[in-house]
């Protein structure tokens, strides 16, 4: 299933970066490709393995991870922002790793702790343990991965045994804060959040995004208008199409059949992934389940909400489709995980 | 239970964006189709000018007129190319299906015009253009037509453009070129290619779907290429393709302050008009197979044996080593015998009693080869390198020739045979293996003229108004004694009552030179004359070269008689 979500992503990668006469070779789509296959190769190495075992690595790969945020920030800008670390030839995002390490953190925590038996100092070490990547994220500036840490947090929390309505207040607090947050945005940011709530402020500008990739999806109708048939992509009025805004893509040459088969495809991916979460009787286990699900889940909705100009433009990649090398490296990892979870469920 | 929860929020959240997928695809299409369809954007090219290539009194060469052409985007006009294909060849009294044939000939790339008329009269392009509504995607492009009024007087020399063949495309694509650009293919227009050229700017427009403009969105202004002053005398050099006319040469003129060239005629000659237009280069194919070889520039691209003007390094080399003095006597008796073989001097009776200074003047060989054998091919070998021969001379134009001096080691490494001393005597006349181009004797003769400057010749004054000449040169080491002797020499070919070059004579001047008739294999001999003026004070370096010509004391020294005097009608002597 994963390897067919791909298959549509390398399909609409290799429409979206066409150039005429470019030899397949050095095309994004066979980077992507190369991406994958280290990708698979990681899926193969981590099914092996225990998953108890990798207990012992979650702190050591938390703690990396945040030295990696740290770093990055001393990184040269590249596209106005830290976000990647060169390594010899391709740009690591060690924010992508990050997210998958407060996974894993996260399971360890709670699968240590009970709700109703926590100190005061722990619940402030757990607030810490989120909030610490979260704001370095945020600083890169990665508003995306950073926003995306939120509702994994929020559904272990779940999970886990907390109450729904904390929550509730929890939520509650940050909309109210959020006047105040707003104003620690980047210029950009805010101006893609104005855009979100009216496109026409500024069509040819922040909004200009929304507006191509919306007539772009709208365009395609039940059918689309064909591979490397897409006006909107092929014409480049859609810009990051092969990156963040590759469903666009997908909805134009593809129209709404190929949209819905992506939409089902990743609701079976994270529909087994709750399934699995649901059934193992360990509680690391199962949180590490409900938090890459949910990962993959709101990664979803938010790219494709994105594109649809359903939320604001926040810089989600695509799981799997996205043409990114961490971010398929990742995302393979982590399903990779929720594979082994499946078959080494715990015998006792 | 608690996952099962999570995952139904998650499968809403799934069918939101499912039912908003609806919405946009099925019931909203048409209207989001409809915006796809409205959202073109063309850019227009805007080329920026050739620079103008013009001579030393800013008399034109080369210069651009605008022309107009009209084209296509495929993707545009798709739908009604047949009935659009009707209309314009009617206004263009063409047949609409052979516009229809170069318009299926398309290459891909979406923005991609395709040409399908080129060079239209501007009444025919106000036609089309009054017509453009029935006609989507069609559009009237201009484009700088390369004009030389000089015609074929100086077509060696500017050279002309042409469109890139195929793998250039890539390689120059890099550099801004469009497929559809020319460039400049031979002399000037090649070598100062990237000042000549302008940079393309561009108008990004945005259209509605029957290619109306419906805003600009940016502009990139076009920059113009930069004028090029050369040190040419326009005026000159067509008074030099008259005196050449049909006869086969290269005719090389030099000042002796910066070593700019006055004048670069080569004959026979092209029409650079003809290669530059769209329309003419059908019949170029003329120049291309003519066996006279017109596309070819004598003057640095011929390779030729120099005959007597070679003398001059002979006897160079015999002085410099002291096998030889001003008093030093041989005879000649008309022949001389070297080995087995009978050597001829050019005169048959022989030439008697002969010092340097009348050896010069009647180009007697026996005394050349008398010096050759004395100096030996060593030393001539070295000064013919000192004299920057075997070498381009480094003039700022294309494809410069090397030319060739024989030696001792490549006579052994190429033929395997040692070096005889019949060898030495031909080479010691400008004979046998050695090859020299015509504006290497015109740095040779400058030499000479200069007491040893030997000049790196060039054509180009200014770019854009800036100065980029300057006098470049590098000595030969001669001791001035023997620079003396031998411009007395050059200076008793011409004004002797037997000098060979008696015909180079011009009332009022004085100048000085040596004539040259070379084998040339064929039954006709080559003509060369190499001389400068005043003596004195030399300002003035020339080498006339014809090819199968006859004697260079005839036609040659004829030629240059005539070339002196106009230049000292022009002040420039």
């Amino acid at each position: 299933m994963p390897i067919l979500i791909f298959f549509i992503g390398i399909l609409s990668i290799y429409s979206a970066s066409f150039k005429s006469g470019q030899p397949i070779d050095q095309t994004l789509a066979m980077r992507q490709f190369l991406w994958m296959a280290i990708g698979i190769l990681f899926v193969f190495l981590i099914v092996r393995v225990d998953y108890f075992k990798l207990q012992d690595l979650v702190w050591p790969l938390y703690f990396f991870s945040i030295f990696l945020l740290v770093m990055v920030l001393f990184m040269p800008m590249h596209l106005g922002a830290h976000r990647w670390i060169p390594l010899g030839g391709f740009n690591f995002q060690p924010s992508e790793l990050a997210k998958f390490s407060v996974i894993l953190a996260l399971s360890q925590f709670f699968s240590d702790h009970r709700p109703e038996f926590m100190l005061k100092s722990k619940w402030a070490l757990l607030f810490l343990m989120v909030a610490t990547p979260f704001f370095l994220i945020l600083k890169e500036p990665d508003l995306g991965t950073g926003l995306i840490l939120v509702p994994i947090f929020f559904a272990m929390l779940y999970l886990w045994g907390f109450k729904l309505k904390y929550i509730a207040v929890f939520i509650g607090i940050v909309c109210l804060a959020s006047p105040f947050l707003f104003h620690f945005l980047k210029d950009y940011q805010k101006d893609r959040l104005l855009v979100f709530i009216n496109p026409n402020r500024d069509p040819l500008g922040a909004g200009y995004t929304i507006i191509q990739s919306k007539i772009a999806i709208g365009s395609g109708g039940l059918f689309g208008k064909g591979f490397m048939g897409g006006t909107q992509n092929q014409l480049k009025f859609v810009p990051e199409r092969h990156t963040d805004f590759i469903f666009a893509v997908i909805a134009e040459e593809g129209g709404l059949v190929a949209s819905i088969i992506v939409l089902v495809l990743f609701w079976l991916i994270v529909k087994k992934g709750y399934r699995i979460c649901s059934q193992i009787p360990d509680r690391f286990g199962s949180q590490l389940a409900c938090g890459i699900s949910t990962m993959l889940g709101f990664q979803t909705i938010i790219n494709l909400g994105m594109t649809m100009g359903l939320f604001p433009v926040v810089g989600v990649p695509l799981p799997l489709i996205s043409y990114g090398g961490s971010s398929v490296v990742i995302t393979m990892l982590s399903i990779g995980l929720l594979l082994n979870l499946k078959m080494h469920r715990p015998l006792f | 239970m608690k996952a099962n929860r999570l995952s139904v929020l998650m499968l809403a959240c799934f069918l939101v964006v499912l039912v908003n997928l609806f919405r946009m695809q099925l019931i909203q299409g048409d209207y989001y189709r409809t915006l796809s369809e409205k959202n073109r954007i063309r850019v227009l090219y805007l080329e920026g000018p050739r620079g103008k290539i013009l001579d030393r009194k800013t008399e034109i060469l080369a210069s651009s007129r605008l022309s107009f052409n009209c084209s296509v985007i495929p993707s545009e006009a798709k739908s009604r190319i047949h009935e659009s294909c009707e209309v314009i060849g009617n206004i263009l009294g063409v047949d609409p299906e052979n516009l229809e044939k170069r318009y299926q000939k398309k290459k891909p790339g979406y923005f991609n015009t395709i040409l399908l008329a080129e060079d239209i009269n501007a009444s025919q392009a106000i036609a089309i253009e009054e017509k453009l509504d029935l006609l989507p995607g069609f559009l009237i492009e201009t484009r700088p037509q390369r004009e030389y009024p000089y015609r074929e007087a100086a077509a060696h020399l500017t050279g002309y453009l042409g469109p890139m063949i195929e793998p250039e495309i890539d390689e120059l694509e890099f550099y801004g070129y469009r497929q559809t650009d020319w460039l400049g293919r031979e002399g000037i227009e090649k070598s100062y290619e990237s000042y000549l050229r302008g940079q393309s700017g561009g108008l990004q427009i945005e259209v509605d779907n029957r290619g109306r403009l419906i805003r600009a969105l940016g502009v990139k202004e076009p920059q113009e290429g930069k004028d090029l002053e050369l040190t040419v005398d326009a005026k000159l050099q067509s008074h030099i393709q008259q005196l050449l006319k049909d006869q086969k040469g290269a005719v090389l003129v030099m000042e002796l302050t910066e070593g700019g060239i006055l004048a670069a005629n080569s004959s026979p000659s092209f029409d650079p008009n003809l290669f530059a237009s769209v329309s003419g280069r059908k019949d170029v194919g003329k120049f291309l197979h003519d066996n006279a070889a017109p596309m070819v520039s004598r003057g640095i691209r011929g390779q030729f044996p120099p005959g007597s003007i070679f003398k001059v390094i002979t006897a160079l080399a015999a002085l410099e080593n002291h096998k030889i003095s001003s008093s030093t006597v041989f005879h000649c008796p008309g022949f001389k015998v070297i080995g087995r073989n009978r050597f001829r001097c050019w005169a048959d009776a022989g030439h008697g009693d002969q010092v340097l200074s009348e050896a010069f003047a009647h180009s007697c060989d026996v005394f050349f080869y008398n010096t050759g054998l004395s100096a030996g091919v060593d030393a001539i070998y070295e000064k013919s390198l000192a004299f920057g021969l075997s070498k381009p001379t480094g003039v700022d134009l294309p494809s410069e020739k090397n030319g060739f001096v024989p030696s001792r080691d490549w006579k052994r490494s190429t033929f395997h045979s040692a070096w005889y001393d019949g060898d030495t005597a031909n080479l010691a006349i400008g004979q046998g293996y050695l090859q020299v181009t015509p504006i290497q004797a015109l740095v040779m003769i400058a030499a000479v003229a200069s007491n040893g400057q030997l000049f790196k010749p060039h054509v180009v004054d200014k770019i854009g108004g800036v100065k980029v000449a300057e006098r470049n040169t590098r000595p030969v080491a001669i001791e001035p004694g023997n620079w003396k002797l031998v411009k007395d020499g050059l200076d008793q070919v011409v004004n002797s009552s037997s000098g060979t070059g008696r015909l180079a004579r011009v009332a009022g001047l004085h100048i000085a030179g040596k004539t040259g008739t070379a084998e040339s294999g064929q039954e006709k001999t080559h003509a060369w004359f190499v001389g400068f003026a005043p003596v004195e004070n030399p300002k003035i370096a020339m080498v006339v070269f014809l090819e199968h010509g006859g004697h260079g004391g005839v036609s040659a020294a004829h030629l240059a008689s005539s070339v002196f005097a106009w230049l000292k009608r022009s002040a420039y002597l």
